[in-house]
C-alpha cells in the first residue's frame, strides 16, 4: 500500500517537471525566434530602437523623472536625516548620560577624596588644637602656681614692709610726739631706775675699763 | 661709793660735774694762788681775808671743809683736782633736752654715791631718743632711751593687732 502510494506521488511529481520543462522550452523558443533582427534590418531596429527613446523618454519624461528621483533623494535624504537626527539625538542622549555618569563618578571620587583630605586636615587641626590646649592649660596652671605663689610672697613681703615700716612709722611719730613734751625732770626717775638696774654693769665696766 | 684710787680724802662738790668744770675749779684755784701769791708780795702782814672765790671753789671747800688761806689745804685742792682729772673716770651721758644744773647735780650724786665717788659726766643733748638718757662708759654704751625702748617692742604693736585686730580702731 504504502509503496503504492509512494510510486504514485513519485510519477506526479515526474510528471509536473517534465510539464514545466517542456513549457519554459517552448516560451523560450517562441521569444526568440520572434525577437531575433532579421540580417538586413538592423539599421532600422536601431533606429527605430532611438525614434522610440527619443519617442519615450522625452524631454518631459525626463523632466517628470529627474523630479520624481530629486523627491526620491530629497525623501530619502530627509528620511536619513531623520534618521541620523534620531540617531545623533540618542547618541548624544546616550553621550550625555554617559558623560554625565562619568562626570558624576569622577567628581564623587573627587568629591570623596576632597572629603577625605578635608576630614584628616580636619582632625589634624583638632589634634593640634588639642595639643595646643593642652599646653595651653597646662602653662596655665603653671603660670597660675606661679602667679599664686609670687603673690603670696609678695603679699608676705608687703604685710612684713608693712609691719616693719608701721612700727617704725608709730615709733617714730611717737617720738616726735613726745620727745620734746617730757620733761627732764619728770624722766629722772626713771632714769635713775634704769641706772640702778645696771650698776653692776657700769661698775664693771669702769673698774676693767681703759 | 668707792673712792678713787689716789685720792687725798677730798671729795668733789655735786656742782662740779663735768671734766670742764674740774677745769675751772682748778683755774680758780690757781687764780686764788696767784691772788694770795701777789698779797704776799705787797705786804708783810698775814693775810687774814681771803679775795672772793668763785660759786664752784667755794663749793668745794666749803664741801671738804678747806681753809684755802692755809697753804696746805690749797695744795692738797691743786694735787686732788689733777689727779682727778688724770684718773677720774669720765662717763658720756646723753639727754634729748638741755638738762638743768639741779637734774645733772641729781645724776652725778647718784652716780659718786653709787659708782664712784670722783665721776665725772660728760653730758650731751641727742634729742632723736625722745626720753631717757644714754650712758657710754669707757668700753660700753648703755641706750636707756624711749627710742630703744620702742626699738625693743617693735613687734609688740603688730602682735597686738595679729591678736586683736577687730579691737584696733
Amino acid at each position: 500500500m504504502t509503496i503504492w502510494w509512494l510510486a504514485t506521488i513519485v510519477g506526479t511529481l515526474l510528471a509536473a517537471t517534465l510539464a514545466f520543462v517542456w513549457v519554459a522550452v517552448r516560451l523560450g523558443h517562441g521569444a526568440a525566434t520572434k525577437g531575433k533582427p532579421q540580417p538586413g534590418e538592423a539599421g532600422s531596429f536601431e533606429k527605430a530602437a532611438e525614434t522610440d527613446v527619443e519617442h519615450i523618454f522625452n524631454e518631459q519624461f525626463r523632466e517628470e523623472l529627474k523630479n520624481r528621483g530629486r523627491l526620491h533623494f530629497e525623501k530619502i535624504i530627509s528620511e536619513n536625516a531623520m534618521f541620523l537626527q534620531q540617531d545623533l539625538r540618542l547618541t548624544t542622549s546616550q553621550l550625555n548620560e554617559y558623560m554625565k555618569g562619568e562626570i558624576t563618578k569622577t567628581l564623587q571620587d573627587e568629591f570623596s577624596k576632597y572629603e577625605q583630605s578635608i576630614t584628616d586636615a580636619k582632625q589634624l587641626a583638632i589634634d593640634a588644637l588639642q595639643k595646643t590646649n593642652d599646653v595651653i592649660d597646662e602653662q596655665r596652671q603653671s603660670l597660675a602656681g606661679q602667679l599664686e605663689q609670687e603673690v603670696a610672697n609678695e603679699k608676705a613681703q608687703l604685710i612684713a614692709q608693712f609691719e616693719k615700716n608701721m612700727a617704725l612709722v608709730v615709733n617714730h611719730y611717737v617720738l616726735a610726739a613726745v620727745g620734746d613734751q617730757i620733761d627732764l625732770t619728770d624722766q629722772l626717775e626713771f632714769i635713775l631706775n634704769d641706772l640702778e638696774t645696771n650698776k653692776q654693769a657700769i661698775l664693771e665696766d669702769i673698774r676693767h675699763g681703759a | 661709793m668707792e673712792p678713787s684710787s689716789g685720792s687725798v680724802g677730798l671729795n668733789l662738790p655735786s656742782g662740779v660735774v663735768t671734766p670742764g668744770d674740774v677745769r675751772r675749779l682748778r683755774r680758780e684755784l690757781k687764780n686764788l694762788e696767784d691772788s694770795l701769791q701777789q698779797m704776799r708780795l705787797r705786804t708783810t702782814t698775814p693775810i687774814a681775808k681771803l679775795p672772793r672765790l668763785g660759786r664752784q671753789l667755794e663749793e668745794f671747800s666749803s664741801t671738804n671743809r678747806l681753809n684755802m688761806l692755809l697753804p696746805d689745804d690749797r695744795q692738797r685742792s691743786a694735787a686732788f683736782l689733777e689727779h682727778t682729772l688724770g684718773h677720774a673716770p669720765v662717763l658720756h651721758i646723753a639727754f634729748a633736752t638741755e638738762a638743768s644744773r639741779s637734774f645733772t647735780t641729781q645724776i652725778v650724786l647718784w652716780f659718786r654715791q653709787n659708782i664712784q665717788n670722783d665721776v665725772l659726766l660728760s653730758i650731751g643733748l641727742e634729742p632723736s631718743i625722745a626720753a631717757g638718757c644714754v650712758l657710754r662708759t669707757p668700753n660700753k654704751q648703755f641706750d636707756f632711751s624711749l627710742r630703744s625702748h620702742f626699738a625693743k617692742q617693735t613687734n609688740l604693736l603688730v602682735d597686738k593687732l595679729k591678736a586683736e585686730p577687730t579691737n584696733v580702731g
